[in-house]
């Protein structure tokens, strides 16, 4: 759990409060990756419970497991290829939009590669779903752009 | 990774949407169908997309101008497509500031690559002179190719012929322009 860093900055945990009221530590470090949580802290005080509004006890841990990770150092091409690898497609954007929320920069950068690698071959229509976006264009429109862009429409998986 | 916007500038950009979020905490986003109320997160924003789309491949961000208006001007931005034509370079003896400024003036990196690029990255389909290996062989191996991840590194000759492709291309328009004046 929390560890006691031998350095003389932050070796204290941060009580996080997430939407649903749970109650999660991360170390003082960790938090400070998270800026939006860095900006709380610096406005209530570190000894308070920080309150996470949009953000749930399902995807809290990942994100914190993640952070524990990166102040080690540790974070590798391959830790990442496994923190991913049993995450759905719907389970990784959930983590994405917390990341945004929590300006958690690295976190946000790496899901958003993950994210691009899984919309390889998708439809337009698995797109649409996913990002939870209408279609506003005439089916004239679209037509038209599908044509101009054939190219990109080889080998285009079927929606599951 | 080789990035056309200063991170600078994207993180602010992500602060103000930051501003926006926490006032619209309240809203409530049907996502899949399951409605997410109370979880209060904004759906994707613009800014969201465009870092998304920045690590897309080049079948990725084409077909993503096909999936609703915002997507389209977004899927249009030239600073994408310069992250698609650069990624398969090698060093093209330049500055990238300098071959930014002679594209863009050309026509652009979107039009570059459907245009020359996209040529080059396919593999020969057709029986051309190469008589060594029957054309049915050819078949199931350019499936593969399509749909692989690692894309050819093009050279410094194919990176120098697709430009000057674009700039002949561009001084042809020009000069037909002139002739009806």
């Amino acid at each position: 759990m929390a560890q006691e860093a031998s350095s003389s900055t932050s070796s204290k945990t941060i009580s996080l409060k997430t939407g649903d009221g749970e109650i999660f530590e991360i170390e003082a470090s960790a938090a400070k990756q998270m800026k939006t949580v860095q900006r709380l802290i610096d406005d209530l005080g570190d000894d308070i419970t920080i309150p996470l509004h949009n953000v749930f006890s399902k995807e809290l841990p990942k994100i914190i497991e993640y952070y524990k990770k990166d102040i080690t150092g540790e974070i590798t091409k391959d830790f990442e290829a496994e923190f991913v690898k049993d995450l759905n497609d719907d389970e990784v954007k959930v983590l994405f939009l917390a990341a945004n929320y929590l300006d958690a920069n690295k976190l946000f950068e790496f899901l958003s590669q993950n994210i691009a690698d899984r919309l390889e071959s998708k439809s337009v229509e698995y797109v649409r779903k996913y990002f939870g976006v209408e279609n506003d264009f005439t089916p004239e429109e679209e037509s038209k752009l599908r044509e101009e862009r054939a190219w990109s429409f080889r080998g285009i998986k079927e929606d599951e | 990774m080789k990035r056309p916007l200063s991170s600078a500038a994207t993180s602010e950009d992500r602060k103000m949407k930051k501003v926006k979020e926490t006032e619209t905490d309240e809203k409530f986003e049907k996502i899949d169908g399951v409605c997410q109320k109370n979880r209060g997160l904004a759906s994707f924003d613009e800014n969201m997309l465009f870092e998304v789309l920045k690590h897309v491949d080049a079948k990725t961000l084409a077909m993503s101008s096909c999936v609703n208006k915002q997507w389209h001007k977004t899927g249009q931005d030239e600073r994408l497509w310069e992250l698609i034509c650069t990624k398969q370079w090698a060093n093209t003896g330049c500055g990238e500031q300098q071959l930014r400024s002679v594209v863009l003036a050309l026509g652009g990196f979107r039009r570059l690559h459907s245009l020359y690029l996209l040529p080059l990255s396919k593999p020969q389909t057709s029986s051309s002179s190469c008589s060594s290996s029957s054309s049915s062989s050819w078949g199931p191996i350019s499936q593969q190719v399509i749909r692989s991840k690692p894309l050819p590194r093009l050279g410094k000759d194919e990176v120098h012929l697709s430009l000057s492709l674009l700039s002949i291309r561009y001084y042809e328009k020009m000069n037909f322009n002139n002739r009806n004046m």
